[in-house]
């Protein structure tokens, strides 16, 4: 009976399961990075309208 | 070959292959989420017509959906609109009265300046459509603006579309950058911006060939500024969904003129009682330690020097070459001083008639349509303040004016549009 590590590591070894969950990795650090920086600023300074 | 190619790329460097997976959906959720949100934009456009928010001045989103409508007329102007009355013409129209509601943009102290980099990022979808620009006197006797109000209404997006559009030649490019480099604390949160301004108004081989290399990244940078506008703009609808009206029932009529000009008078006069200038008693009250001060306090000599040396002539050329650029079809509106204020101050009406006539002369050197409001410079209740800021008197003209510019009636022999009733 193999342990469910060496299981683990035959999966990994798969290229195709390695190719989806390097994908997989890849789409979350964009991810986090869009969320973190994503977000646009459209503010701006106040500022004292003179009216004339 | 070329899939053995591809199996050996996919072996040796699973990396590559994953992260360009990975950008390659990302890349098409947001164009799936942008498509998204232009369709809520055109759905939500009309209710939205009449706010006035940051995001609408600051972002195109909404803009563009409003221009692909033919039943909103855009107005872009400054504080004018951004004053209440039951008269302005996001109030005037918001029930299709004559076909048309009014869609304004800008905030106190929008400039030219600013619209031109607001046009830029709208682009070919000003093709062909109407926009009225609400242009205030004031502009053309300041000689420079304050850089705190062209930093308050400065816009990361639209800058950016200027700086990196295809659609604006390249004379025009080089000159609003030239104006835009006069503002340095704007662009000091965008490095790559202020370089790629700074290589434009640089005409050597080396300056032009640094920007076309930079052009590609540049327009990537704006169409993600893009996608950030819409996200905000679907966010903010989402915030105010229940505020915002979903049908708006058309009520057509008959606008009779002369009646409406009457009535307003006669709802604006009795708050006109503390002054001699016809302004409002709270405006009067709230200026009225610097309109005291201000008796004879300038000449037309100084006045006539302002005027001469302002940027503000600058930045309408641009503005109107811009526009050109882009084939819209705009009506410039200048709205008049306060004749009955400026005599007060010293300064002649022979003085102000050199500065509406400079205007008209400018608008007509560009072949562009405009409506300049001087024959109510001694309208003595047409403006609430000393400054630009309309009556319910001055806004049924300029609603007329609207009006007979969106249903392609405005006189022929370029006069004014005018009203038969007597002037107070």
């Amino acid at each position: 009976m193999k342990s469910w590590k060496a299981r683990l590591g035959e999966l990994y070894h798969n290229p195709t399961v390695h190719v989806i969950a390097l994908t997989l990795y890849y789409l979350a650090i964009i991810l986090g990075l869009i969320l973190l920086y994503g977000r646009g600023d459209f503010s701006t300074p106040p500022f004292i309208y003179q009216g004339f | 070959m070329a899939l053995w190619y591809n199996i050996v790329l996919i072996v040796k460097t699973p990396h590559l292959f994953s992260a360009l997976v990975a950008t390659l959906l990302l890349v098409l959720v947001a164009l799936g989420g942008n498509v998204s949100a232009q369709s809520l934009e055109e759905q939500y456009v009309h209710g939205l017509a009449p706010w006035m928010f940051e995001q609408k001045n600051q972002g195109s989103a909404l803009q563009r959906a409003a221009f692909e409508t033919t039943d909103l007329l855009p107005v872009y102007g400054s504080s004018e609109l951004n004053y209440d009355d039951p008269y302005n013409p996001q109030r005037f129209f918001w029930n299709y009265p004559s076909g048309f509601a009014v869609f304004p943009v800008g905030t106190a102290d929008t400039e030219p300046l600013i619209m031109i980099q607001k046009f830029a990022a709208l682009g070919p979808v000003l093709r062909g459509k109407k926009v009225v620009i609400s242009l205030s006197p004031s502009f053309y006797y300041e000689g420079k603006y304050h850089s705190e109000t062209y930093d308050g209404n400065f816009s990361p997006l639209h800058a950016n579309a200027l700086a990196f559009s295809t659609d604006l030649s390249l004379a025009e490019k080089q000159a609003v950058a030239t104006r835009m480099l006069d503002y340095p604390e704007s662009l000091q949160k965008d490095p790559f911006l202020r370089f790629a301004l700074e290589r434009l108004v640089d005409n050597s081989i080396l300056s032009q060939a640094v920007y076309a290399l930079m052009l590609p990244l540049g327009q990537f940078h704006v169409w993600v500024l893009n996608l950030q506008d819409h996200w905000e703009m679907a966010n903010f609808i989402y915030k105010n969904e229940t505020g915002i009206a979903k049908e708006i029932e058309h009520a057509p009529r008959f606008i009779n003129w002369r009646k409406v000009l009457t009535r307003a008078d006669a709802e604006y006069r009795p708050h006109t009682t503390n002054n001699q200038f016809g302004m409002d008693n709270d405006q009067y009250n709230y200026y009225r330690n610097d309109i005291i001060k201000g008796k004879n306090s300038t000449t037309d000599a100084r006045f006539l020097a302002l005027v001469a040396n302002s940027k503000g002539w600058t930045d309408l050329d641009l503005l109107l070459h811009g526009l050109q650029d882009l084939g819209a079809q705009p009506l410039l509106i200048l709205i008049p001083m306060n004749g009955s204020w400026f005599d007060w101050q010293g300064i002649s009406y022979s003085a102000r008639t050199v500065l509406y006539d400079k205007f008209r002369a400018m608008a007509k050197a560009h072949n562009t349509p405009a409506i300049i409001l001087d024959d109510h410079d001694q309208d003595k209740y047409f403006l609430i303040d000393p400054g630009a800021h309309l009556s319910s008197r001055g806004w049924v003209f300029y609603d007329q004016v609207l009006d007979q510019f969106y249903h392609n009636t405005l006189p022929a022999d370029g006069k004014n549009p005018t009203i038969a009733t007597p002037t107070p």
